[in-house]
């Protein structure tokens, strides 16, 4: 029975009271599209600001996680014996180099998935890095 | 239906509740190209779940598809009916002037006020502009997050089945995600090719294209 109530004074407000309303100006709802509008741009600012880091950060993620990959692999491989000081390198250098190949791959599957071009991708890391080189140029020029 | 088309006529044809009615049509098609597929898929690995019989994977995609062809072949034909139905206000009207022309130039006022044939300014044209905006915003965010979901759901679900074989070879499991990771975006980019259709984008436009664009906004500023 309450829910009817409910319901029907939900109804007749609709019917009758919505359009009862005086107001003449389309100001009115100004605000209401600027809420709209700082949300998505909030949301459309969170969302780059992560996705730019991530593309910007992903090569020395690769290169790290490479490196680190090269090195397990050879001590893994080596029976608990100390490796020489040349081959540590070499398997950390080619980790190194393949973890850079991967995180390019991984660049450009996500800018052809995301913009429809791997270049625009590789736009955002040059952005990313250039803004950081220039920030500190600036500074230390300061 | 003289009187279906009168009543049409007169109810519509205002500008701003015309502007409504091409938000309930674009909702339409958004329904019928969205959740048939998400509910077959959700209600087919909640099955797979409770039944705990070894289901392929596969067998539940065929049948998202299937729904997903069926429901956009009965959007397609709904809205020709009843384009046909409306023919004497305007040609293709839902099609071209309800989809087309007003609600996916959402961004552009000026063009929807112009289509529309409302008045800029007016309280009641604003209003149903105001929602048309918020709708339109909601939309180009669920279109342009939607990858990231995939890919989240990939790499979730590649990495479950991953534990479920006892796989503890590091390079299996990195397989099995790669794996899923192309199989989900396969999967994306034939559900919104598909949902394309009926969605009635204007012309050198498409949802790929939406998502594109609104990566493009938010990595390199338009």
């Amino acid at each position: 029975m309450k829910l009817f109530i409910l319901l029907s004074a939900i109804g007749l407000t609709a019917l009758f009271g919505a359009d009862a309303g005086t107001a003449t100006s389309g100001s009115d709802f100004a605000e209401f599209s600027s809420v709209v509008t700082d949300a998505d741009a909030t949301a459309k600012n969170a969302v780059g600001k992560f996705a730019t880091w991530f593309i910007g950060l992903l090569p020395l993620i690769g290169l790290s996680v490479g490196i680190f990959g090269g090195m397990k692999y050879l001590r893994k491989h080596s029976n608990g014996q100390d490796e020489n000081f040349a081959k540590e390198l070499g398997y950390g250098g080619v980790g190194a180099v393949l973890g850079l190949i991967v995180a390019m791959l991984f660049i450009s599957a996500i800018g052809s998935g995301l913009m429809g071009s791997s270049k625009e991708a590789f736009d955002v890391l040059n952005a990313f890095w250039r803004a950081i080189f220039e920030a500190e140029a600036g500074a230390s020029v300061k | 239906m003289v009187l279906f088309n009168v009543f049409f006529q007169r109810s519509i044809v205002e500008g701003s509740k015309l502007i409504i009615f091409s938000i309930f049509i674009a909702l339409v098609t958004f329904a019928f190209t969205t959740i048939p597929f998400i509910s077959q898929i959700l209600s087919g690995i909640a099955k797979d779940k409770q039944s705990n019989n070894d289901k392929s994977i596969i067998d539940i995609f065929v049948k998202a598809f299937s729904w997903h062809i069926v429901s956009v072949i009965v959007l397609l034909l709904l809205l020709s009916t009843i384009d046909i139905f409306l023919n004497n206000i305007e040609e293709n009207f839902l099609k071209e002037k309800c989809l087309r022309g007003i609600f996916w130039n959402a961004m552009d006022k000026n063009t929807v006020m112009l289509n529309a044939n409302a008045t800029l300014g007016e309280y009641q044209s604003e209003g149903a502009y105001s929602l048309l905006h918020a709708v339109y915003t909601i939309f180009t965010l669920f279109y342009g997050m939607t990858p990231i979901f995939v890919f989240i759901l990939s790499v979730f679900a590649g990495y479950k089945v991953s534990k479920n074989n006892k796989d503890n070879n590091s390079f299996d499991i990195l397989f099995n995600l790669t794996l899923y990771v192309i199989l989900g975006l396969f999967i994306y980019i034939a559900w919104i090719t598909i949902a394309n259709i009926a969605m009635y984008l204007p012309s050198g436009e498409s949802l790929t294209t939406l998502k594109n664009d609104f990566w493009k906004d938010i990595l390199l500023g338009g």
